[in-house]
């Protein structure tokens, strides 16, 4: 090595030396698992997969391929999951079905998040019925519905005549953190001739469109919540 | 003694030793199903309490957990092969596991049923079952 102005400069060999050092501990060092729509079975024979049933899930806003396995789906929401094995004969099928109905039951090949609480989800050899893995799920009830822009900003309360706004309407519980599965989500007007819903309900997305001026309230109700949002049409 | 009373005393000891036998059998205690014992047990979610007990389990409902069984009798010896049934599964379901002697117990609904023991497909007995509401913990 050599020392210039107070600074130790590696020669060429250290520097090899050094280099190699850190691949050796960039390869030892266990990087943090990407969140992903699988989750690990509580059992250890596989993972579970999320699927959304449609994009009014807010965890597939895009696409039906889930960003995330979620903390918690709300109450009245339907979502799916399947399951994957870590071993065995990948021809075995394995069948996904709730432990309890009280919780979670099967509605038309989805799941349907009926209770607030645990749900158990078992993952099934359709051939004997031996239960490889379970998943336990948070099932909560809906508190509030926000309602954003698409951008999640919070809407404009003014509008001018013929303006419109892209609305999305989002589950939250209690600490005002969101609920995952699809709801269904009511959109209506109380004067349409101020503001009006342009899409036909139910559906997490919606644009609005001001008509004429005055006063009026979008309302957004779902799993038995109401959200009101009193918008304002300035000529 | 004569061949004939000699012949009649050793039928009667005959008899009397076939009397005694039958009679020391009847008094043995018969290999009966006694209990069953638990390892391994999955831990379920932290809100939820299982408990896996000799003679009874109690689950909340919608609560799963896996555990390695084993049937005992009532001389403590295990007992094989062991398989359980639930007597109505839709208050507790029970399965097997993915390995052999595991099995997956689920609170499928409040109520009370019983778990059956099977030995060699035979039923050498049964356990209580109970499933509680979730806030009941």
């Amino acid at each position: 090595m050599m020392r210039t102005s107070g600074w130790w400069v590696p020669q060429a060999g250290a520097g090899c030396i050094w280099l190699s050092v850190l691949a050796l501990v960039g390869c030892t060092i266990e990087t943090e698992p990407e969140p992903g729509p699988e989750t690990p079975g509580e059992l250890g024979e596989g993972s579970f997969l999320y699927e959304c049933v449609s994009n009014d899930d807010p965890m597939c806003p895009s696409e039906l391929q889930a960003t995330e396995f979620p903390e918690q789906v709300a109450v009245g929401s339907l979502f799916d999951v399947s399951f994957t094995p870590d071993s065995g004969d990948a021809t075995s099928a394995v069948e996904v079905s709730s432990g309890s109905e009280t919780y979670i039951s099967n509605v038309g090949g989805a799941f349907r998040a009926n209770q607030a609480g645990q749900g158990v989800l078992l993952a099934r050899r359709t051939v004997d019925s031996v239960v490889l893995d379970i998943k336990h799920m948070t099932l909560a009830e809906v508190d509030t519905i926000a309602i954003t822009l698409a951008d999640g900003y919070a809407p404009r309360d003014v509008m001018g005549p013929d303006e419109e706004q892209q609305l999305v309407a989002k589950a939250q519980d209690e600490n005002g953190m969101i609920l995952y599965g699809a709801l269904e989500f009511e959109w209506s007007s109380d004067d349409e001739s101020v503001v009006r819903p342009v899409l036909a309900s139910p559906t997490a997305f919606m644009t609005i469109a001001a008509g004429q001026a005055g006063d009026a309230t979008i309302t957004v109700t779902a799993a038995g919540q109401t959200t009101e949002l009193p918008i304002t049409v300035e000529p | 003694m004569t061949a004939a009373s000699g012949v009649a005393y050793r039928l009667g000891v005959v008899v009397a030793l076939a009397v005694a036998s039958a009679g020391c059998g009847s008094e043995e205690d018969p290999v009966r199903f006694h209990h069953l014992e638990y390892s391994q047990v999955s831990r379920p979610p932290p809100s939820a309490v299982a408990e896996l007990e000799a003679r009874e389990i109690v689950l909340p409902e919608a609560i799963a957990v896996r555990a390695y069984v084993v049937a005992k009798d009532n001389q403590g010896r295990a007992m094989h092969p062991l398989d359980l049934s639930s007597d109505d599964p839709s208050v507790m379901g029970v399965e097997p596991g993915a390995e052999a002697g595991y099995f997956v117990f689920f609170g499928a609904q409040v109520g009370q049923t019983e778990i059956e023991v099977l030995i060699d497909d035979q039923v050498r007995g049964e356990v209580a079952a109970r499933v509680v509401p979730q806030s009941a913990q």
